[in-house]
Parts: structure tokens; sequence; C-alpha cells
């Protein structure tokens, strides 16, 4: 455990360094001409993805700032934790992902917009279930949410204990988990939780209504004031000159009401940033607000038409996974093998070095390892173009200390009687592995290395973290805007088990091959001695 | 045994020790070209380790070893060179799985000396034929008998035209019925003036092919003569003792 911490140490120390000599946000965005917007692309109806594409609330807002600030915008889809880390990290200038303005936040170093939407917690619970009307009701019961959300926070501050709320990566999983009775009730924002009853859970209901009225942001990185005034500048327009109420009525399919544009401009100042100039945003939004509407959804069973719509992109998706590792496995293997022949036969610092890298590789989970060539390598300059990139290039960083193992042994396995000969025919170290060790290695390494082929290809889902999208993320995608996870996580998985298939036959094939032909050369039978 | 010419090995004052163990405690060894020479002795004297020195397949702890006029070295170059001179045949064989009889024989010269494949195929096809497996040339080693297997090896060993041959109990791993085509071999080797020193336990063919007969117990040469001075009537008590417990098996 030291060992892990002591190595991450010097890494850890020129991160700040960096994000302090970046300089100003709003001028680099000009510069390049793009606005980059983190958002993670499983929230409808703010944000999310439909046939592949993405859209909602936020990106149709997001491009209206952009075009306003004379620039493109151009949208990151990542995890939502992934999402908050993306500023720090330099991946982003722009959070819009339905993110509420919390002084929380505030201290942690997100520089605000002024509130764009407002939003509010509400209780989502069984429709059979009437011991939960209010918020106070939760107190003795097990409350879904989604990871780091004001919907989980809302929960903790209302004493709620933590091992009664259940967090989740996404929404649709939670209200799963409320209808399987795992947990009481969830909750969430308003509108999110609108579209997920209306759509499959008619079996649940919204009670209590709004909780607590929150105000949603595009955040910026700590610091960057220059560029959050600009974003109000451009929100200040968009809000008075229509464009914001048409948006609103075409994703939130209610009409923004006079009342809620008052409340959004009478907090103005919610944000990080003091508005300076107060402009007339109340426009000729219609007074009445729009009635709850939930209504009928199938109920609890495995959607095949929804598999059967997304099946292209689940296929895109599966292809991306096939690809990713494919190049880790050869990248790997070269690196592996690499590794392997330093760590038998390099000189004692190096070799020291590769057990190190090994130890270091192996000691850490995968996930760690994905986050920080995201997120870290970043700092020293070492960046990837695009996401697939960086995602072979962390798997194929812990792949490699794996097959760097299967190689050491399989080339520890090889008889000694075999180095000998080879050496006592003239040939040196090289030419003795080149032509006798290696060849025999690669044979007895290939059931082991295809059965890394195999751990791979589900490790390879790890990477939908920093928005590659093979097919587990094309999954959780395609679950959030159908709000179906039980279905698509059981496509999903049906998938992933016909590309594993083959390839463990290919295994059990290839040891019994390897059983039938694998003479030693040497087979002693009633003496042996040695002098 | 003593001959005007200079020897082709010759060996001064050879210790080996492994850890606390020391095998071989002072070995003094000079081979004529063309001689045959039979090392006896009981399992740990020290037979297989002395050869295996001569090639530096062991490093020695103390000594020398002079082959024709180079000292054999640490060096990678010098002993790769000197061990293109020095074939070896292996109590086990050592033969690669992974190539046929045939690669097995073609991978020095072709790796090694750069002999054209052709050419090496040619000689390798020869040499089959002297060992009597022409029509294995092709098998793999798993597909052979262990008496086979030995005579590739002895092939294989032959392939870069060594000046002078080490075997290491070279029919130690065989059923007794398979010992017999490996020393007809061995037999034709000696008659056509090959250099040999073979460890062995095979008193007979000793007796029958070795110009010399080297007794070795505890890491030092107890006795050495014609094989007729030492096996029929050694003066020293070990070799008796030796011999009387390897004859009355």
């Amino acid at each position: 455990m030291l060992f892990a911490l002591l190595c991450l140490l010097p890494i850890a120390a020129p991160v700040r360094s960096f994000a302090q000599n970046s300089g100003d946000a709003l001028d680099q965005v000009r510069a390049r001409k793009k606005l980059i917007i983190a958002t993670d692309a499983t929230y409808p109806p703010f944000e999310y993805k439909d046939g592949g594409k993405l859209m909602g609330f936020d990106v149709d807002l997001g491009n209206e700032i952009a075009k306003r600030l004379g620039v493109k915008a151009e949208w990151l889809p990542l995890e939502w934790t992934a999402v908050l880390g993306s500023l720090e990290a330099h991946k982003a200038d722009l959070i819009l992902s339905g993110m509420t303005i919390t002084e929380e936040r505030k201290k942690k170093g997100y520089t605000f917009s002024r509130p764009y939407f407002l939003s509010g917690q509400s209780i989502v619970r069984r429709n059979d279930d009437n011991s939960i009307n209010g918020l106070n009701d939760l107190k003795q019961k097990t409350v879904s949410v989604q990871d780091e959300t004001t919907g989980m926070y809302a929960v903790q501050k209302i004493g709620v204990p933590a091992n009664h709320i259940m967090k989740f990566d996404q929404l649709p999983e939670a209200l799963t988990d409320v209808r399987n009775h795992k947990s009481d009730a969830a909750v969430a924002d308003m509108p999110a939780l609108k579209r997920l009853v209306r759509m499959s859970f008619g079996d649940m209901q919204i009670v209590g209504g709004i909780v607590k009225d929150e105000y949603v942001g595009a955040a910026a990185r700590k610091g960057e004031t220059r560029l959050a005034q600009a974003i109000n500048e451009a929100l200040a327009q968009i809000m008075t000159d229509g464009t914001y109420a048409s948006i609103y009525k075409k994703w939130i399919q209610e009409p923004a009401t006079t009342r809620m544009l008052g409340k959004l401009d009478a907090m103005r100042d919610q944000g990080s940033v003091t508005v300076k100039d107060t402009e007339e945003i109340l426009s000729n939004a219609p007074t009445e607000s729009a009635a709850l509407n939930t209504g009928k959804a199938p109920g609890v069973s495995i959607r095949w038409n929804l598999l059967w719509n997304a099946r292209k992109l689940l296929l895109e998706g599966a292809k991306v996974t096939l690809i990713v590792t494919f190049f880790t496995l050869i990248f790997g293997a070269v690196a592996g093998l690499l590794i392997a022949l330093a760590r038998l036969s390099a000189p004692p610092p190096i070799r020291a070095l590769m057990v190190f890298y090994v130890e270091i590789v192996r000691g850490t989970p995968l996930l760690m390892q994905i986050y920080a060539i995201y997120f870290v390598l970043p700092a020293f300059g070492l960046s990837f173009d695009n996401p697939i990139k960086a995602g072979i290039a962390a798997l194929t960083l812990n792949a490699a200390a794996y097959i760097a193992e299967i190689f050491r042994a399989g080339i520890q396995s090889i008889d000694v009687g075999q180095m000998e000969a080879a050496r006592a025919l003239g040939l040196d170290y090289r030419g003795a592995m080149r032509w006798v060790i290696l060849p025999q290695t690669l044979r007895r390494v290939l059931p082991p290395l295809t059965n890394e082929a195999v751990a791979l290809l589900k490790d390879s889902s790890l990477v939908s973290v920093i928005s590659v999208t093979e097919l587990m993320r094309v999954g959780k995608e395609v679950a959030a805007n159908t709000a179906a996870p039980t279905t698509l996580y059981l496509g999903v998985g049906a998938i992933y088990l016909a590309m594993t298939l083959p390839l463990t036959s290919l295994v059990r094939k290839l040891e019994k091959t390897w059983q039938t032909d694998a003479g030693t050369g040497a087979r002693p039978t009633r003496r042996q001695k040695g002098a | 045994m003593t001959t005007q010419n200079p020897p082709i090995l010759a060996i001064q004052g050879l210790h080996k020790r492994f850890g606390d163990l020391e095998v071989l405690k002072g070995i003094d060894l000079s081979v004529a070209e063309g001689e045959v020479v039979g090392l006896i002795g009981p399992s740990g004297s020290g037979k297989s380790t002395l050869l295996r020195c001569i090639n530096h397949l062991e490093q020695p702890t103390l000594g020398r070893i002079q082959f024709r006029d180079t000292v054999i070295q640490e060096s990678d170059r010098n002993i790769n060179a000197v061990r293109t001179k020095i074939g070896m045949v292996f109590q086990r064989f050592n033969l690669f799985p992974h190539l046929t009889a045939l690669q097995n024989i073609m991978l020095a010269p072709c790796k090694v000396s750069g002999v054209p494949e052709a050419t090496a195929k040619k000689e390798a096809l020869a040499l089959l034929e002297q060992v009597k497996l022409a029509e294995k040339a092709d098998s793999f080693p798993a597909q052979l008998s262990g008496g086979q297997q030995q005579r590739v090896a002895i092939a294989r060993a032959l392939a870069l035209k060594p000046e002078v041959l080490l075997f290491d109990e070279p029919t130690s791993a065989l059923d007794p019925e398979l010992v017999g085509e490996v020393l007809e071999v061995m037999r034709d080797l000696a008659k056509r003036g090959s250099t040999m020193l073979i460890a062995t336990h095979e008193m007979g063919f000793c007796k029958e092919a070795a110009g010399r007969v080297l007794f070795l117990d505890g890491g030092v040469i107890v006795e050495q003569g014609t094989p007729q001075q030492v096996l029929e009537s050694p003066t020293e008590p070990r070799t008796r003792a030796f011999l009387s417990r390897v004859l009355n098996r």
C-alpha cells in the first residue's frame, strides 16, 4: 500500500501547478473557437443519446451559448463522476449536465453561472406503498439515489443513515431498485423523475411534490470568472429573446411559466459571479403551470423491441469493444514479452524496475489506472486526442503486466536442458531465446493468453468511464434514454457472451492440442542419473 | 596415452565448487587428437561436471582449460566460437521438440555458422544417414523412440564438424534394448578417428572403444590407464570396489 502511495506522490504534485499556470479559459475558448462542454449523456431530458445522437435541454442550451460566444460547442460525454473531474483535468471548459448550484460545490472550486433552470427534488415510490408521502417519511426507510447528486445530499441531510442510502450510477437503476423492493423510495430531480415514470415506471408515482427548490447552473473551472461572466451574458440573451422558452417547451413538454422565470431571475446572483446589469427576462411566458402527467407505462418485463431497435448502436458498441480489445492485446503482448525478457535477463536495476511496474499494476484497481491515464497524464503534456486511444493505452499498460507474467512463467517452464543444448551448439543467449526457447514458450502461453484476451474483452467495459462509447457505454446510454436498464443490461450481457464464448472454446481446443504434441524431447525412463 | 603431438585439449588444476560442495578438486587431463577417453565413476563423482566445464556450461571455480591454442574464457565471443568446435551429447537428449529431426540438425549450421540452407540440408541428411535415421528426417522428437532421439542428438552435435565430442552419459536415460543402437553409432565415430570424451556406465563399451579410461571419485582422478589396466587389474582399492559394485549388479 505504502509502495503504491509512494509511486503516486510524484504524479500528484505537478497536477496542481499545471492547473495554476493554465491562463484564462475564455481566451483559450476564443482562440481555439471551441467551447468544450462535459456532460453525462444518461440524464434525460437534460442530456441523453437517442439513436447515437446527443440531445436534450442542456445540449440545445449549450449550443446556443456557444453561438453567442462566437464559437462552436464540442460535447464530451462522460460518466457523472468523470464529468465532475473533467474541469480540473483540463478536459473541458464547462459542465452543462443538469448540475445544481450548491454552496458545497462552490467551495469545491466550481465557478457557477447564473441559474438557468429551476428544478427540485422529488420523491418517487411504488404505487402500493402508502407509507411514504413526504420527506419526513423517509427517515426510517431505505432510499436509492444517483451518486453525488443533490438528491443524495438531500437524503443525507434529513438523517437517513449511510447504510440505508443506495447509490447508483444512473437514475433508472435507482428506480429499478425501488421496483425490486430493495429500496423503498428514490429521490431525484423532478423533471428526470417525471420522464422516467411516464416512460417505463408506471408502477410508481411521485409524491410530495417538489421538496426543495434547486437552481441548475453551468460550471466552469475554479477562478474562471471571465468565462462565467460571458456565459451569464449569453444566458441573459437566451432567456430574454424567446430562445429559452422554446427550448423549455421542447424538452420539458410544458410551457415555461412566468413564476418560474421570475424565480430564476430573482436568484440571478445564486451563481459564483454577481450579475451586474439586471436584464428583464420575464417574457410573454404563460402563467399557467401544467399538471403532472403520470401516464400508464408497461410493467416489469424484458422489452425485446427495445433491443431490436437499438441493435445498430449496440453492434457499433461491440465493434468498438473488439477494436479496443484487439489493439490492447497486440500492444500488450509485445510489451509483455519485452518486460518478461527484461525480468529474466536485463541488468539488475532494470529488472527491479520491471518487478516494480508489474507489482504496481497488479496491486491497483484497473479503474484507477484508467482514470490516471486520462486525467493525470495530460498534466505531463501526454494527452490523447481521442478517448479510444486513451482507453487502449490504459488497458495496454495493465494487460502488459499480466501478459509479462504469463510469458515469464512460460519461459521458465521450458526445461533448462533446452537452453543448455542451444548454448552448447554455439548459439548466443539471444539466438537461443529466438530460435529455441521462445517458439516453445509461444505454444505454451497460447491458452493462458487467450484467457487473458477473454478477461480483457470484459475489462474493456471499464473504459466507458472516460467516454469511450464501447458496448457497455452504449448499453448505459440506451438504458438511460429508454429507461429500461434490465432489458439493456441483459442484452449487453448476451452480446459479451457471444464474443467471449468462441474465445473460451478456442482455449479449450488449444489446451487439447497442446497436450497431444507436448513432447519435451526428453522421455526419461528408468535410470536418471546426474554426475 | 603419451603422444608427441600437442594435445587438442589440456586441463590443469580444474576445481568446481557449487556453494559448499566441491565437486571437482583439481583435475589435470590432456587429450590427444583422435583419442577416445572413457570417464567412469560413481554418481556424483564429477564426470558430468568435468564435461560441462570443458564447454563452460559450468564456470570453473579455478583452473585452466585450453582447447588447441585457445584458453577457454568467460567472454561470450570466445565461448561461442569454442562451442562450435566442441560438440555435446546430453543424457536426456535435449532435442528441440518444436523442430523436426532435420531442423534440429540444421539449426546450428544455419543460425551460428551461416551455412546456406540448401547446403545445411544436404549435410544434415547425410548425418541422418550416418546415424541410420534417414527416413525420420521429418519426424518430431516426440514421434521418435529414446534411442532414435539420442542418435538425432548425436547427428546434431556433429553438424558443426566439431573437433571434440563430449558425451554425458548418453545411454543412461535409455531403455536397455535401445542402448545398443546408440553405442553402435558411437563405436562408428571412434573408428572414424573422432576425439571423444565419454562419461558412461557401459564398461563393455569402454573396454572395446576407449583408448584410455579414467576412474573419477570424490572429484579427483583416482586411476587412469588402458581399459585393460583400469577395468581388469585396477591398483586402487576404490576402483576395485566401484567395479565390483557395477559388474555384480
